[in-house]
């Protein structure tokens, strides 16, 4: 019956295919082929590696400038930066202290009380002026938040004093806009600022995901696991609520939606809230696999075919 | 030096029109298979861009696995960017065609419309396998993934395939080639 469809598939697939007339596009590739070489001239392929590494000096004279200008501008840092001994003045970098709080604009919100539902997506970064930014945005952090630079890199504090970003990070808020303009060294903001209300959320970090050893031929239960794609707030992944254990080599990672499943080959399969449709069926687990994302019981084998749905 | 250059150049470029010669029209349809809407378009970016891997036309085994895997990135990229990917694949045949159709080619028209029904990447590996001729190793090339993927992407194709084209659909076959 195999060897039937497969011959059948071909034979389709060729009848098509060679029903399809091909129109001739010799003169364009030529043309546009011609004009590499042209442009490459002398240089061939070093040209971008020059190209390339010009950038990066002149990227790291620009950032040695900035980290200057903002040593001497955030609020504060002057008088951090100075050790006790008058005579070594500014000029030593070895006097230096290596931590210097950041003055940050916070909110009364804290993690239960009700939140809008509005997403700011952006990197973690501090402006010339110390303003802390998410993306463009002036963010006003839940309150507790604090921030510092710690040896010149900005470092995002929770209330209970744990690093929960950095400069550079790529954030998820939650929360919404209000009207500025905001505070302290963010006074000068004309226009909104985003009010966090939210968990701060890094995108792209890696999730903990169940898998089987379970493979394509293998022996396959029949049952039909179909629902949203979620990350709960226990940090674990759940298809319509039920824990899932994936095909191996399946991983998972935060995104700006909450998370997306990768698939083995790395390619994105699917994100939060977008409805799946797995067969399988219900396993029991071994005690050294059960976790507080794949418990003993009720963790949903994928043994067949996975699509997106919806 | 000029001469050189030229001589290079001449080379290159003749070296391009054979490639172009064995390997475009099978590429365009293999585009077409995997539901490019502009597969003429998608092959002729991907023998542009096989210019900066010139070395490679030395080898043309190299050089036609090279475009292979160029089209199916290219392909793949284009269904995404049009937002159809696993909805509405452009399809392999006209609806309109069917009435006029044998028995036989009537069944092929089913297996077509469970190609089109799949996955896309359930269908690279179905369209690499049954219309390239290629093996697991070659098509794990060709989309840059392993061996194992391969075997998987293919055992659930198959499967998908099987349910939505009965026994039914296989005799008629059968009886219209005979």
């Amino acid at each position: 019956m195999t060897d039937d469809l497969e011959s059948h598939l071909a034979a389709a697939l060729r009848s098509t295919a060679e029903e399809r007339t091909v129109e001739d596009r010799w003169d364009r590739i030529a043309e546009r082929s011609h004009e590499k070489p042209l442009a490459r001239g002398r240089f061939g392929r070093s040209l971008p590696v020059l190209v390339a590494a010009a950038v990066i000096v002149i990227g790291l004279v620009v950032a040695a400038v900035v980290v200057t200008t903002r040593s001497s501008r955030v609020a504060g840092v002057t008088d951090v930066l100075v050790t006790s001994n008058p005579t070594v003045g500014r000029e030593p970098s070895t006097a230096v202290s290596s931590v210097v709080p950041i003055d940050l604009a916070t909110s009364g919100w804290v993690p239960g009380n009700g939140g809008d539902g509005a997403l700011l997506a952006g990197r973690l970064t501090i402006d010339a002026g110390g303003c802390v930014r998410v993306g463009t945005t002036v963010a006003i952090w839940p309150r507790g938040f604090t921030a510092r630079l710690d040896d010149q890199k900005l470092e995002l504090l929770d209330p209970a004093g744990r690093v929960t970003a950095r400069g550079g990070d790529e954030l998820a808020l939650g929360g919404g806009s209000s009207a500025g303009p905001a505070t302290g060294p963010c006074s000068s903001v004309i226009g909104e600022v985003f009010q966090v209300q939210s968990d701060v959320r890094i995108v792209g970090v890696p999730i903990d995901l169940p898998t089987s050893d379970w493979r394509a031929g293998d022996l396959a239960m029949e049952a039909l696991l179909t629902g949203p794609l979620m990350l709960g707030g226990n940090g674990c992944v759940t298809v319509g609520g039920t824990t899932v254990l994936w095909p191996s080599g399946w991983t998972a990672r935060t995104s700006v939606s909450g998370v997306e499943i990768l698939d083995s080959a790395g390619e994105v399969f699917a994100e939060s809230n977008q409805v799946i449709e797995a067969g399988g069926g219900m396993v029991p687990l071994p005690a050294d696999q059960v976790t507080s994302c794949s418990p003993g019981s009720g963790t949903f084998s994928i043994q067949g075919e996975i699509t997106v749905v919806g | 030096m000029a001469d050189r250059a030229g001589a290079d150049d001449a080379s290159t470029g003749s070296a391009l029109r054979r490639l172009y010669d064995d390997h475009f029209a099978v590429l365009v349809r293999t585009a077409f298979l995997l539901g490019a809407d502009d597969p003429e378009d998608i092959v002729a970016e991907a023998f542009v861009r096989f210019v900066d891997r010139r070395e490679a036309l030395r080898d043309p085994a190299a050089a036609g696995g090279y475009l292979r895997r160029s089209v199916v990135n290219l392909t793949r990229n284009r269904i995404a960017h049009l937002g159809v990917a696993r909805r509405a694949l452009p399809a392999l045949i006209d609806p309109r065609d069917r009435p006029s159709r044998s028995e036989a080619s009537a069944a092929g028209h089913d297996l077509l419309r469970a190609v089109e029904g799949l996955p896309a990447r359930a269908r690279e590996v179905v369209v690499l396998k049954y219309w390239l001729q290629l093996d697991t190793a070659e098509i794990a090339a060709a989309r840059a993934v392993r061996p194992s993927t391969v075997r998987s992407h293919l055992f659930a194709a198959l499967e998908a395939i099987r349910r939505t084209w009965p026994e039914v659909g296989a005799g008629e076959f059968e009886e219209g080639q005979s």
